[in-house]
């Protein structure tokens, strides 16, 4: 490999990445602008770990680590019997316990906590986030609504993913900066998106967790590559699978859609008036939309053509 | 009739954006985000410059003065207004 390429977790052996998991700095991997250190005995993890993220470049041990984090496995007896998974966080365990076999689906879960709760230098929006010619789009919307399926069927098509559930807008500049992790897919939403054309890569599916059935698509190659280059946003859409519904766009004014993100923002309260003035400038710089649909045959043309129009 | 002079309850921490659909109001004291119509917006980046009469804002806000007070009044129970005078 030439000294000047960019190590991917694919360039690592499956033994290597089970030694960097061991280790005590962790599997160090890089998420745009940061490093999540990920520390774990779990080898089904591991195994995860090397579907989803393999073009994902690989920090060094010395390179500074934002987020250090951890996953293993519970002691005793429930080593054998149903064992089950902590997630911890700098020493914190923010969630209960979970069976083993959803590790991946924590590991997802847990670092969407982290980057939500210590990434406090943006305005957090619960959004997906793609790019289409240089232009962000943003799709804000509580779970269920079709959002992260949406998003799969964007990416597949070639818009560039920004992230799958957290936009994260600058408070100086109003730009967006990428987070591109795996897509989460629950339920019928993951034979929907198996259906689509492209190259798709699924993470293991995770039986009965708190959301049904869960599995994980591995982002593009193209988005991970591209995860330092920020984005002006151009578009707010909040979006509404109905099985059977015809597919309705309809514009939103900025003071509605002010609003309606206020809703969907995690630290909004917490940034006070630097907060108010971030969310000012983001909805002055976007077109705001509702999007009722029934298919991704329906919305993703609408919104390619949509989002075609000029400025 | 003596004309009612109106204020904000914490012009200090007011902040406002407003829009054709209508205005948001933040305020920082209460950590509050309230959004109201596009005349009510309008009364608020009034005052945020001075107290006024019910009169001088209903006659900039194209409203007779019965519907201003009325305005008024509902601004003043969300706590975003006062009487002045």
């Amino acid at each position: 490999m030439p000294a000047d390429a960019v190590q991917t977790l694919a360039d690592l052996s499956t033994g290597e990445v089970e030694a960097r998991l061991h280790s005590d700095a962790g599997l160090r991997l890089r998420f745009g602008r940061f490093v999540a250190g990920i520390r774990s005995d779990l080898r089904p993890l591991a195994r995860g770990i090397e579907t989803l993220y393999g073009d994902y470049p690989v920090a060094g041990d010395d390179d500074f680590c934002d987020f250090p984090v951890e996953l293993t496995g519970t002691g005793g007896l429930r080593r054998f019997v149903r064992p089950q998974v902590v997630f911890r966080f700098e020493g914190m365990q923010p969630f209960k316990p979970l069976p083993g076999q959803q590790a991946v689906a924590m590991l997802e879960w847990g670092l969407n906590w982290v980057f939500t709760n210590h990434a406090q230098h943006y305005l957090i929006i619960h959004a997906a986030v793609l790019e289409r010619n240089g232009a962000g789009l943003i799709m804000a919307a509580p779970p269920g609504s079709g959002k992260s399926t949406l998003c799969a069927g964007l990416a597949l098509k070639g818009w560039r993913l920004l992230s799958d559930e957290l936009a994260l807008v600058g408070l100086e500049d109003g730009l967006l900066t990428p987070l591109p992790r795996p897509i989460s897919l629950k339920n019928q939403s993951i034979d929907v998106v198996r259906r689509l054309p492209g190259e798709i890569v699924m993470g293991p599916v995770a039986h009965d967790t708190a959301k049904g059935t869960v599995a994980h698509m591995r982002p593009p190659r193209a988005s991970v590559d591209a995860a330092l280059a920020t984005v002006q946003p151009r578009w707010i859409l909040f979006p509404k699978f109905g099985a059977g519904s015809a597919c309705e766009v309809e514009a939103m004014g900025r003071a509605q859609t002010f609003m309606q993100l206020v809703g969907n923002a995690f630290n909004y309260p917490r940034l006070g008036a630097t907060g108010f003035e971030a969310m000012a400038r983001l909805v002055d710089a976007c077109d705001g939309y509702t999007a009722r649909y029934g298919s991704l045959d329906q919305i993703v043309p609408t919104l390619e053509a949509l989002c075609a129009r000029p400025a | 009739m003596p004309d009612s002079q109106w204020a904000l309850v914490t012009p200090d921490a007011i902040s406002i954006r407003n829009w054709p659909d209508g205005s948001v109001v933040f305020n920082a004291r209460e950590s509050t985000t309230t959004m109201l119509s596009a005349i009510a917006g309008g009364v608020v980046t009034v005052l945020m410059k001075a107290p006024t009469g019910t009169r001088e804002l209903s006659a900039g806000a194209g409203t007779d003065a019965q519907e201003m007070g009325a305005l008024l009044s509902a601004l003043a129970d969300h706590g975003i207004v006062r009487r002045a005078g």
